[in-house]
C-alpha cells in the first residue's frame, strides 16, 4: 500500500476489485487502518522516539506532546474534555476498566453488596466481565432480555434498577445487529436514579453522533480499529467526579487508572482517525443508506424468506443482519468467495455455537444457521453492492434447489411441525 | 467460513448425484436425518435394481460446506453397491475421504445416518408390502 497517496481511499478500493481479493463487508469486525493515518504513525514512529512518561529530556516532552494533542483531537470529536480521556489497549479493557473498576471502587468504599445491570446482547468483553464478577458473593448481577427488535425495554430497565445499583452498562450500537440503543433515554435514567452508565462505544464512532455534552454517561468506551485507526489502542472517556479503582497496575500513568507506556504512535493514528470518522459520518451515513436499501430492495424483491435481524429503522444503515431461510450461513458464504463476511452460524464458529445475540432476541432456532453478517464501510462502492446483490441471488437460489427444507416447504410443508430425528 | 482443504471446496462447489426422487416407489429408500435447529438436515434416495443393487442415488441437504461435501461423497460411494455393501459404509470413510477437520466429523456421522436410514426405510417398504400382499 502506498502510503503517501492522496487520493488513498479511492486508490485501496480500486486496488482491492482489481486483485483477486475479497470484497470485505466485514467492517464490524474491524476496518482497515486508513492510509491517511498510516502514513502519521509512520511519520510518528520517525520523528518521535521518546516515552511520554519521560520528563527529563526533549524526548519525553516531545512525545508528551504528540499525546495530549491527540487527546484533544478526540476529546473534540465526542465533545468532552481531553482530561477526561484515558487511553487504553481498546474497548475490551475499557469495558473492563470500567465495570470492574466502578464495583471495586463502591466496595472499597464500602457497600457490602452491589448491583449491576447490563443486556444479554452485549460484547463480550461486557458479558464476560459480568460473568467473572458474578463469581464475587458481594456483586449481583442483572441481564435484561432485549426485545425482538434488538432494542432495550426502558422499562424493564427502570423496574431492574434497585437500591444498591450501582452500574448499568449498555452497548450503543450492537455489533452484530447493528441496533441502536436509547442511549439518552437510558442516561436520563440513570442521572434521576444516581446510577453510574457506561456505555461501551465501539461500534459507534463515524457512524452515530457522539456529543457527550448532550447524554448523561459517566464511562464510554472506543476502539481505534473500528473507525480505520490503527489496532492496539482505544480510549476511554471518565466523567469527572466519577471515580474508579484501577485494575492494572504500574507506573500510575493515565491518571493511575491505566499504568503502562503510552503508545504514541497509536494515539496519533487514532486521533488522525477519529477526525477523518467525523469528518465523513454523515455523508457516509446517506451513502450507507442508500446501499443498505438498494442491496435490500433487489435481494428482498427476487428472493422469498428472506428476513432482516434487528429494527429496521433504529439501526446503523452500514450493517445487514440477514436470514436466508432454508439454507446454511457457512454454505452461503463458501460460495459467496468473493465477500468477506461472517456469519451467525454454529458451523462456521471454532466452537459449534450459534450466536448467541440472535438466540437472545429470539431468532427461530433453525434461522440462526442461515444468517449472514453483512457490514459496508467506507471502501465499499455501489458496484460491490451491486455485484454483491446478484451474487448473492444467484447463490441462494442455488443452495435451495440442493436443499431439502426448501423442497418441503414449497411442497407445503410446514416445517414447524415436522418431527426431526437428530442426534446432536 | 472455515478455511477448508481444496478436497472440501472441490466437493461442495460441484456436488454430484443432487436431486430428490419419488418417494411412493417401491423401490425407493428415503433418508432422512438432522434439524434445522442443528444447523443439518440431510435426506438421500436410493433407487435399488432387481439384485437389490444401487442403481441411483440422489441427496438434498441443508448444512455447512462439509455436510454437503460430505452428502455428496456418500451418494458417490453408495453407487452401485448391493445394499450390504452400502450398510458397511462408515462415517470414517468419508472423513477420511475429504480429510474432514475434525471439528466437522459430525457432518460424516449424518451421512452415515441417512444411508443407514433410507436402507431401513427401503426395507421396512417391503416389509409392509408383503404384510398386505
Amino acid at each position: 500500500m502506498n502510503i503517501n497517496s492522496e487520493k488513498s481511499s479511492k486508490r485501496l478500493a480500486q486496488e482491492q476489485n482489481a486483485s483477486e481479493q475479497q470484497i470485505y463487508l466485514d467492517y464490524s469486525a474491524t476496518t482497515p487502518c486508513r492510509p491517511e493515518v498510516a502514513k502519521v504513525i509512520y511519520d510518528s514512529y520517525l520523528k518521535c522516539i521518546g516515552n511520554p512518561h519521560s520528563i527529563t529530556h526533549q524526548y519525553g516532552w516531545q512525545a508528551t506532546d504528540s499525546v495530549e494533542s491527540s487527546r484533544k483531537i478526540i476529546g473534540k470529536v465526542i465533545n468532552c474534555e481531553s482530561k477526561e480521556l484515558i487511553f487504553t489497549s481498546g474497548a475490551t479493557e475499557s469495558n473492563n476498566i470500567s465495570i470492574q473498576g466502578i464495583v471495586k471502587s463502591r466496595i472499597e468504599n464500602g457497600m457490602d453488596k452491589v448491583h449491576i445491570i447490563t443486556t444479554n446482547i452485549e460484547h463480550k468483553a461486557t458479558l464476560e466481565t459480568f460473568h467473572e464478577l458474578d463469581k464475587q458473593d458481594n456483586v449481583e448481577t442483572t441481564y435484561i432480555e432485549i426485545e425482538k427488535n434488538g432494542i432495550i425495554d426502558l422499562q424493564k430497565l427502570h423496574d431492574a434498577i434497585k437500591e444498591n445499583t450501582i452500574l448499568i452498562s449498555v452497548g450503543w450500537v450492537n455489533s452484530e445487529l447493528g441496533t441502536i440503543q436509547p442511549i439518552k433515554a437510558i442516561g436520563e435514567m440513570c442521572k434521576a436514579k444516581n446510577v453510574f452508565f457506561h456505555v461501551d462505544a465501539a461500534q459507534a464512532v463515524g457512524r452515530i453522533k457522539i456529543d457527550l455534552q448532550e447524554i448523561y454517561v459517566n464511562l464510554m468506551s472506543f476502539s481505534a480499529h473500528k473507525f480505520y485507526g490503527p489496532k492496539g489502542i482505544g480510549a476511554l472517556y471518565i466523567k469527572k467526579k466519577t471515580r474508579v479503582s484501577p485494575i492494572v497496575f504500574g507506573g500510575r500513568q493515565e491518571k493511575g487508572i491505566r499504568s503502562g507506556t503510552v503508545p504514541v504512535q497509536l494515539c496519533v493514528g487514532m486521533a488522525k482517525a477519529a477526525e477523518l470518522a467525523e469528518l465523513e459520518r454523515e455523508s457516509e451515513w446517506n451513502r450507507m443508506k442508500n446501499l443498505q436499501e438498494k442491496t435490500l430492495n433487489k435481494i428482498m424483491s427476487s428472493l422469498e424468506d428472506i428476513y432482516l435481524n434487528g429494527d429496521s429503522e433504529q439501526r446503523i444503515p452500514h450493517n445487514m443482519n440477514l436470514s436466508f431461510a432454508h439454507i446454511e450461513g457457512e454454505a452461503i458464504m463458501m460460495k459467496l468467495k468473493n465477500y468477506a463476511m461472517s456469519s451467525a452460524s454454529a458451523c462456521s464458529s471454532t466452537t459449534l455455537q450459534p450466536s448467541y445475540v440472535l438466540e437472545a432476541i429470539g431468532v427461530d432456532e433453525g434461522l440462526i444457521h442461515t444468517s449472514l453478517r453483512i457490514v459496508m464501510g467506507i471502501y465499499t462502492t455501489e458496484e460491490d453492492m451491486d455485484n454483491f446483490a446478484n451474487d448473492a441471488i444467484r447463490t441462494v437460489n442455488e443452495l435451495r434447489e440442493m436443499s431439502p427444507l426448501w423442497e418441503m416447504k414449497k411442497s407445503g410443508v410446514d416445517l414447524k411441525k415436522v418431527k426431526w430425528h437428530s442426534h446432536h | 467460513m472455515n478455511r477448508y482443504n481444496e478436497k472440501i471446496n472441490e466437493a461442495f462447489r460441484n456436488p454430484k448425484n443432487v436431486g430428490s426422487m419419488d418417494e411412493t416407489d417401491d423401490n425407493v429408500g428415503v433418508g432422512f436425518v438432522g434439524s434445522p435447529g442443528c444447523g443439518d438436515v440431510l435426506k438421500i434416495y436410493i433407487k435399488v435394481d432387481d439384485s437389490d443393487r444401487i442403481a441411483d442415488v440422489k441427496f438434498k441437504t441443508f448444512g455447512c460446506g462439509s455436510a454437503i461435501a460430505s452428502s455428496s461423497v456418500l451418494t458417490e460411494k453408495v453407487m452401485g453397491l448391493t445394499l450390504e455393501e452400502a450398510k458397511k459404509i462408515t462415517n470414517k470413510d468419508i472423513a477420511d475421504e475429504l480429510s474432514l477437520p475434525a471439528i466437522k466429523t459430525h457432518c460424516s456421522v449424518l451421512a452415515e445416518e441417512a444411508i443407514t436410514d433410507a436402507i431401513e426405510n427401503l426395507i421396512s417398504k417391503r416389509l409392509i408390502k408383503k404384510g398386505k400382499e
